[in-house]
């Protein structure tokens, strides 16, 4: 069976010249580069080279640049190393204990956010308009003297939608409050340049762009308070122990020069294939809804809603003829509850139920969306002949 | 060449199931495993080791990779709250003794589960139960049966299949006994399936029932008298959950003689106790039922009838109403409990159950 992937938001395949890269240092180019000896020595010099690479691509400088074992640890680290920084700030006793995030972010936001809720922190949990952006100007009236943390994510994992970073950046200035921004979905699919965008903290996983697993970077500005999170060694400018993964760090360098290098032609590409499988949707199945924004998207999202049928029977029916997709996150998908980020964009639940989500990617072609165009509508038709709460003049 | 016929095995990570998944797939079918995610919250958390626990997930998902076949977990915890773990709470809570395995495979398994298999395209639906289902070519009916291996029949819990759920549903393992199973999940090199029987009452990992009706409905527990059959009374109780008929311990009566409750009377929240020989019934009423056969009832017949999981067929004159029947053991009955499932038999065969008014 020809198998089609469309998730790559959930993670992608290692790129080849990724993969090459990355090979040497699962060989002979062993050390620990905190080893005095020739074998450290040369491992040494090989992270900082990535560290190097990786500043120079995103627009720091290197020592800005902290390598982490995911997208997740750097959003953990953020929370719970501001939230500590700030306790340990200054001798005065009314410490600001109040951060903004949104309703929307990654559960690796949400999740050590409710923990510091419990702990005694005020958290405000931004809503979001229909199509899932949410508002700067609503974001500065929840401002408080309170408050030392904005946490909004770049782009969302669900439905694509590019957050307004550079505005609440603009409007956050002067305030002395860190701002961090969850960039895993958006690196390496839209231009990210750190000398422009004013953020504080920004999170990105590299196997979201062709790069290997377990690898991530916290971009630290320089002079940004954040507590250590990782104790042990000194490792990493002793902002984060732990023996270097010196594959990943090559790995997840090479894999961000091939996306920035590819990036114009890859976005033309995936925005082709996308319309494409928009419109044959929109031609071929009735009572869908799109979940994303007209024009402020990540490039190859489509996150649709097929009125009367569940989104779980959708994806099994579409594994079983070999084309893999999603229902949101990866991380949540086998929750009972419908996505997080529909309901706060006031998607009927009915409707989040039925909803997918396609992301492609660099290797697919036309003619498997064309395969999908083939195959969805006679599953969709399907499952709503069988629908108890399709409406019998449909039918 | 034909198209494969497509069966969903229910898998649970067990043994069971696990061969039945591997045995499917030796007779040429399209074999796909779901296993169902039935956990019950307590306290806000998903426990991990239940039956139908993330642990029973994992085993089934390295079944699956072990035998090649694709696998699926569907997620019917709202259905299982809904119709199985909220009608337990009820029942207890209503001095009745529920079967919530029962109630699970009619509603979930063989309900919501079943309903599945059109949405997958898939033929049949294959369970590691230990009974036989049998077409009737010359009536075109199908028959169930008690599974070969008399400890491990399991048809008790299966009184509640319908005909449409019995002509599409593979139980291979009933021609079986455990011993041999046990020695073809070797052969299968199903080491992934040595996992312990799965308990009694899946979402009450601890077994005490009457603590999770208690966390569930506080209220249901109410002190209130406990009374001999003539009215007397002779003590106290502490909530009608707490007792089922035929129990002896927890009464703390001061009186010499032992006393065993005979009756549940919810409606004035009392306990009636009696001696032992007051615990035996003649006859009983079971409603609720579901003919295997289909048929609207099978009159008057001699059979047996199990009116608890554990325990040995009771002879009886049955006579089958459409929705009831009234029976009349030959030899009285100890401790018959209203909640519980009873089934008939006629010799191996179910001819249908209910539930004991």
């Amino acid at each position: 069976m020809k198998r089609v992937y469309l998730d790559h938001s959930a993670t992608t395949q290692v790129h080849p010249e990724v993969r090459e890269a990355m090979l040497p240092f699962l060989g002979e180019g062993f050390g620990n580069p905190s080893s005095l000896h020739w074998f450290g020595q040369e491992a040494r010099q090989v992270v900082e080279d990535a560290r190097e690479k990786v500043a120079g691509l995103l627009g720091a400088r290197p020592e800005e640049i902290v390598f982490t074992s995911g997208g997740t640890e750097s959003d953990n680290w953020v929370l719970f190393g501001s939230a500590e920084a700030e306790a340990q700030s200054g001798p005065s006793g009314g410490k600001r204990n109040h951060l903004i995030t949104s309703q929307i972010e990654h559960h690796a936001i949400l999740h050590p956010a409710e923990i510091l809720e419990k702990r005694g922190y005020q958290v405000t949990y931004l809503g979001v308009d229909r199509f899932g952006m949410v508002d700067p100007g609503a974001l500065e009236k929840a401002l408080t003297p309170r408050t030392f943390l904005v946490s909004i994510m770049m782009a969302n994992n669900e439905v694509g939608t590019l957050q307004p970073i550079a505005e609440i950046a603009g409007r956050l200035r002067g305030k002395n409050i860190v701002f961090h921004t969850d960039a895993v979905q958006a690196v390496g699919k839209i231009p990210v340049d750190l000398k422009k965008l004013p953020v504080d903290l920004l999170s990105l996983s590299a196997h979201k762009f062709y790069g290997p697993k377990g690898m991530g970077v916290l971009f630290i500005r320089k002079g940004t308070k954040v507590s250590q999170f990782v104790h042990g060694g000194s490792q990493e400018m002793n902002h984060r122990a732990g023996t270097e993964n010196v594959a990943g760090m090559v790995g997840l360098a090479r894999a961000l020069e091939i996306a920035t290098r590819d990036l114009e032609a890859n976005s033309l590409r995936l925005r082709r294939l996308q319309k494409r499988l928009e419109e044959g949707l929109k031609q071929k199945i009735g009572d869908i809804t799109f979940n994303v924004h007209p024009e402020e998207r990540i490039p190859g999202l489509v996150n649709v809603s097929f009125a009367y049928v569940e989104g779980e029977a959708i994806l099994l029916n579409l594994d079983l003829q070999g084309i893999a997709a999603s229902s949101g996150s990866a991380c949540t998908s086998r929750s009972l509850d419908p996505s997080h980020v529909l309901k706060a964009m006031g998607v009927p639940t009915e409707l989040a139920r039925g909803s997918i989500r396609f992301s492609l990617g660099r290797e697919n072609t036309e003619e498997e969306i064309d395969l999908v165009l083939e195959i969805l509508p006679g599953i969709i038709q399907k499952l709503r002949d069988m629908s108890p709460i399709y409406p019998a003049k449909k039918r | 060449m034909p198209k494969k016929k497509r069966v969903i095995v229910a898998m649970s990570g067990g043994v069971d199931s696990s061969v039945v998944a591997a045995l499917l797939r030796e007779k040429d079918f399209e074999v796909v495993g779901v296993t169902l995610d039935l956990r019950v919250e307590k306290d806000g958390k998903t426990p991990a080791s239940s039956c139908c626990g993330l642990d029973a997930i994992k085993s089934a998902e390295r079944v699956a990779h072990k035998l090649g076949i694709r696998h699926y977990v569907l997620n019917l915890r709202r259905q299982f709250e809904q119709t199985v773990v909220q009608d337990f709470i009820s029942e207890y809570s209503r001095g009745r003794t529920p079967n919530p395995c029962v109630r699970c495979n009619q509603l979930v398994k063989f309900g919501n589960l079943f309903q599945k298999l059109d949405e997958l395209d898939a033929d049949f639906l294959a369970t590691g139960h230990y009974a036989r289902i049998v077409f009737d070519q010359k009536n075109e009916i199908y028959e169930l049966f008690r599974g070969m291996d008399p400890v491990k029949d399991q048809s008790y819990f299966l009184w509640p299949l319908t005909q449409e759920v019995l002509a599409r549903t593979l139980m291979p393992l009933g021609e079986f006994e455990k011993r041999k199973v046990r020695q073809m999940a070797v052969s299968y090199k199903l080491a992934a399936a040595q996992r312990p029987e799965s308990q009694e009452i899946c979402f009450v990992p601890d077994q005490d029932y009457i603590g999770f009706v208690r966390e569930r409905n506080p209220e249901a527990f109410q002190r209130g008298p406990i009374q001999d059959s003539s009215g007397r009374r002779l003590g106290e109780h502490d909530g009608l959950p707490a007792f089922t008929i035929g129990q002896k311990r927890r009464l703390k009566l001061k009186v010499p003689e032992v006393h065993y409750v005979i009756r549940i009377k919810a409606e004035e929240n009392a306990l009636i106790v009696g001696k032992e020989s007051d615990l035996s019934r003649k006859f009983m009423t079971v409603e609720g039922i579901n003919w295997i056969r289909g048929d609207s009832s099978p009159g008057v017949f001699i059979g047996r009838i199990k009116i608890r999981s554990q325990q040995a067929p009771a002879e009886a004159v049955i006579r089958g109403f459409t929705d009831r029947a009234e029976v009349e053991f030959i030899e009285k009955q100890r401790a018959v409990a209203p909640g519980q499932s009873a089934v008939f038999y006629r010799g191996e065969e179910v001819v249908g159950g209910g539930i004991i008014k």
